[in-house]
């Protein structure tokens, strides 16, 4: 995929970026919500629409909701995704915390050239593509290994549960035994023992680590 | 609304006149006290919250009376050198998410406004997961003081913990304590007079800062909720703006019904939609990870050695405990060792009271003329009092023993070893003490679902303890089982407590997967580490749950047993229908004896019990029961060993010989069938007074002790009628 070379102002493709976000459930967004998500004056959100509808980007009515134009949305899907490319380097590979990560992939998703991010994005395509396969659930540890939280998919309730119990991306976690008819399963998390069913632990995504790893 | 005159929620009570929210968790005692400072005692599950209530309120203590709440809450107030501190125990819990009922009440009680300080009793030696819940109290906005509870802990594992640089980071006055042995207690309290002196505008307390985007989030949503709404009043605006955030339901719905709420809450769902969109994660997720964040971070740098993986005493222990082999063998020795305690223990004492009640009536048979009146303090309250105090030893000595379980910790090991079972069943591991304890009675097996978290575990296994055979039960088994099959009684009881079991597991998966469908249980289960219980713990967790039962139930059982007994021995029997005393011309005791059984017998299906066999008498014809049978069925629906002793009555063998009323029960040539079908009926049809008030009182509703009460009486009588119907297919009516 060939990146087209940046024709609009970083903040032009920002707006672009949140109607892309805002109008993906009706297909359409109003003035004052982008003026919200962007935290701008209506006047000036108003101004910057007639710029975008100039260059055929999107349509605005009066009145009437925000739509991108088909070229439109092509644009703003291919910044979202530098976005996103960004956003799961900075904070997978190279650790940074989310929230500075979000800041600073907004920043540099504006600047950054086409070649680069395409190198970019084929190393975090190879990278996740590495990690993924090596993702397994925290039920299937055996006793004694230890294995680093990925990410959970669970209910909303529940999930919310295990997050407070400190079951969050980046902790380690250990098996520490398995109960005497198989199930549930105790860990070892934060410094403290646990203890979930098979089928809840299963909704725990970890990457197991090595020994050597734990002790270095 | 509170309380101890300090400035800002005078000034929003003044301006908020009415109460600030209806949930039923309003605070009854608190409600016109003042001059007090009130200190609510929050904290994780197992970090000594209890212990150190106790230390603070000695025995000054009481339960909160919560209407329509069924989580106990316990309250002490104490004066001490002039400054009165009233304490509120809340509910341990993790977090302040609305996922059980213990945390919507203790949120509640935050919420409110109820509380001027709170105490965050902590387990020094797991201070990170203790930490999450500050980060909440701090987001409400509220005063916290720390109590660094089991500091003997952390000193013993040679970590090092700079107090006071916690102090500093956290912005929060930090108190180690030994609750246990009453140390730090003294210096928590100055403290908590010192934090409630204090003048109200002087922040010292820090929130989590959530990092730039979720700032800017709750910003916004804090900005439109100032602007359009009036929750300000009533809510720290930063703590709704975050649960609006995280998506929590009961918050929503409390700005959904404030005028001007709709905005706020369209901004929140915008900005979650964002940053999902941005991150790829729930807001939800993020805010925890940044909790999770800021208390590790702290912990790090005032933490000088990091802690010993766990005390090796614990790890010892629980090689054996929860060994693979070893673990559910000594399990079941315990679980053993618990109902005899209960049980066989309990029945000494029980002696006592029964003897005591005996010694009691003729007391008073032989001081007061012979009369309803006599009859109505002998049999009816006397007998009610007797129905009420024989439950008592069974009681203590279960908490006890429970109190011994939890307090060491195995409880949760015997949950972690039994899960695998009750799972199967849809209930939870720590069910199983419960519904076991059921097997002795269901009383006390019905107050020990307190150790259950949810509220829908608690509620099933409420559902499903009157289903297990108590020993009230086994006198009828025994009677009919001797009378009908001589030489096969054991075989025909233990069928019976089989049936019992498999009735209660198909029973609990049909409500697991129907009415119960969906409500979240789940098995995130501390096993916290070894300790030692305090004798003192132990015994004040006994005492408040006697003491809970004879006020809260004991006058219901005791009502209820003198309407039944009123109900069955009037309208009386005219006393000119038969002259008994002119009748026995022999002379001989023994006709007299069978003359006043026969009085006896007329009087019961004279009375309105009886009348009211009749009446029900053709819903029993399918099962093929005589009228007898359902006249002694109906006076035993609320203590079931009294089928036994009415049968006897309405034979006319007197309610006293077992032996005697076996041999008129073999002369009523019943067929076993039938007899088998009634056994049946008695074992499932309705739980006793005392379990059906238990029932009431432990899940607070109405309507699930109606339930309770319909659905056992259609288990019995389709389940008599499955034995009569499928026997005669087999052709065993003879």
């Amino acid at each position: 995929m060939q990146l087209p070379e940046s024709k609009l102002s970083s903040s032009l493709e920002d707006y672009l970026e949140a109607i892309f976000l805002l109008s993906w459930k009706d297909g359409e967004v109003r003035v004052a919500e982008i003026a919200d998500a962007l935290g701008f004056s209506k006047p000036s959100v108003s101004e910057a629409l007639t710029h975008l509808e100039a260059k055929g980007l999107i349509q605005h009515e009066k009145y009437r909701g925000v739509r991108l134009t088909p070229e439109g949305r092509d644009f703003a899907q291919q910044v979202y995704e530098r976005h996103k490319t960004l956003f799961i380097f900075l904070t997978r590979m190279l650790g940074v915390p989310s929230a500075q990560a979000a800041l600073e992939a907004c920043r540099i998703e504006h600047t950054i050239s086409s070649d680069t991010y395409d190198r970019l994005r084929r190393f975090v395509g190879e990278q996740l593509a590495q990690t993924s396969d090596g993702l397994s659930r925290l039920s299937e540890l055996s006793p004694g290994e230890s294995a680093e939280i990925v990410r959970i998919q669970a209910p909303g309730w529940f999930r919310h549960r295990l997050l407070e119990m400190g079951f969050i991306a980046g902790e380690v976690v250990t098996l520490e035994k398995i109960a005497p008819l198989r199930d549930p399963i105790e860990f070892v998390l934060k410094g403290y023992h646990v203890s979930l069913r098979r089928e809840e632990a299963a909704h725990v995504f970890v990457r197991p680590i090595e020994k050597d790893e734990t002790e270095s | 609304m509170s309380s101890f005159a300090l400035s800002r929620k005078m000034k929003r009570n003044r301006k908020q006149a009415e109460p600030p929210i209806s949930w039923p968790t309003r605070l009854s005692s608190l409600a016109e006290k003042r001059g007090e400072i009130v200190v609510a005692l929050a904290g994780n599950p197992n970090s000594g919250k209890t212990s150190l209530f106790n230390a603070l309120t000695g025995a000054h203590q009481h339960t909160a009376n919560y209407p329509g709440v069924t989580v106990e809450i316990k309250e002490g107030v104490v004066q001490r050198s002039g400054v009165t501190l009233r304490f509120i125990d809340l509910p341990g819990t993790y977090s302040l998410s609305p996922h059980s009922e213990e945390e919507i009440i203790a949120r509640d009680i935050l919420l409110q406004g109820s509380a001027d300080i709170v105490v965050h009793v902590i387990d020094s030696t797991n201070l990170e997961r203790n930490l999450y819940l500050l980060t909440e109290l701090l987001d409400l906005g509220l005063r916290v003081v720390i109590a660094l509870n089991m500091y003997d802990e952390l000193l013993r594992s040679h970590a090092r913990l700079r107090v006071r640089e916690l102090s500093e980071a956290l912005g929060v006055p930090v108190v180690p304590t030994i609750a246990h042995r009453g140390q730090g207690v003294n210096r928590l309290w100055a403290v908590i007079v010192h934090v409630a002196s204090e003048p109200e505008q002087k922040e010292i307390q820090k929130s989590v800062h959530y990092g730039e985007t979720l700032e800017t989030a709750l910003d916004e949503i804090r900005k439109s909720l100032h602007e359009k709404t009036c929750l300000g009043h009533r809510y720290s605006l930063r703590w709704l703006a975050l649960k609006l955030l995280e998506g929590d339901a009961v918050i929503d719905s409390v700005v959904a019904v404030e005028p001007g709420g709709e905005e706020s809450r369209r901004i929140a769902r915008g900005l979650r939609e964002k940053i999902h969109a941005t991150y790829g994660e729930d807001a939800e997720i993020l805010i925890a990870e940044q909790r999770y964040g800021l208390v590790a971070g702290i912990v790090r740098r005032s933490l000088s050695l990091p802690l010993e993986k766990r005390v090796s005493f614990t790890s010892q222990l629980d090689r054996v405990l929860t060994h693979t082999y070893l673990g559910i063998p000594l399990f079941l020795f315990f679980m053993w060792a618990l109902f005899q305690l209960t049980f066989s223990l309990g029945s000494i004492p029980q002696g006592w009271i029964e003897n005591g009640l005996a010694w009691l009536t003729t007391q008073v048979k032989a001081g007061f003329p012979a009369g309803p009146l006599t009859d109505l303090v002998t049999q009816g309250i006397l007998g009610g009092v007797g129905g009420v105090a024989i439950f008592l030893p069974n009681i203590f000595f279960l908490f006890f023993g429970i109190s011994l379980l939890e307090d060491t910790g195995y409880m949760a090991r015997a949950a972690f070893l039994m899960d695998r079972v009750m799972h199967s069943m849809g209930l939870h591991g720590k069910s199983f003490i419960p519904l076991l304890m059921g097997f002795g009675c269901n009383v006390p097996a019905i107050m020990a679902t307190r150790t259950l978290e949810t509220r829908r575990d608690r509620l099933l296994t409420n559902l499903l303890i009157p289903l297990m055979s108590c020993s009230a039960r086994f006198y009828v088994y025994v009677l009919f089982a001797g009378a009908f099959f001589p030489g096969r009684e054991g075989n025909v009881i233990f069928s019976l407590y089989v049936l019992s079991i498999l009735v209660a597991v198909g029973i609990g998966q049909l409500l697991g997967r129907t009415v119960f469908r969906g409500l979240g249980s789940h098995f995130v289960l501390e096993l916290p580490p070894y300790r030692f219980p305090t004798p003192r713990a132990i015994l004040v967790h006994v005492w408040m749950k006697g003491s809970h039962f004879l006020k809260k139930m004991g006058g219901y059982i005791l009502a209820f047993s003198v309407v039944i007994w009123f109900l069955g021995s009037w309208p009386r029997l005219p006393a000119s229908s038969r002259d008994y005393d002119a009748a026995p011309s022999m002379g001989a005791t023994i006709t007299k004896d069978l003359a006043q059984n026969q009085h006896l017998s007329e009087q019961i299906g004279y009375s309105a019990i009886g009348r009211l066999g009749t009446l029900v008498q053709p819903i029993f014809e399918p099962l093929g029961f005589t009228r007898e049978m359902t006249i002694a069925l109906i006076v035993g629906a609320p203590v079931k060993e009294v089928v036994v002793s009415t049968l006897g009555v309405i034979y006319g063998a007197g309610s006293d010989s077992e032996e005697g009323l076996r041999d008129v029960l073999r002369s009523t040539q019943l067929p076993p069938l039938i007899a088998y079908a009634f056994l049946v009926f008695v074992l499932f049809y309705a739980p006793c007074i005392g379990t059906i008030v238990a029932f009431r009182r432990e899940t607070g509703s109405r309507a699930w002790t109606v339930f309770l009460i319909a659905y056992e009486f259609l288990l019995a009588w389709a389940l008599a009628f499955v034995v009569v119907q499928g026997g005669m297919i087999l052709g065993l009516m003879r």
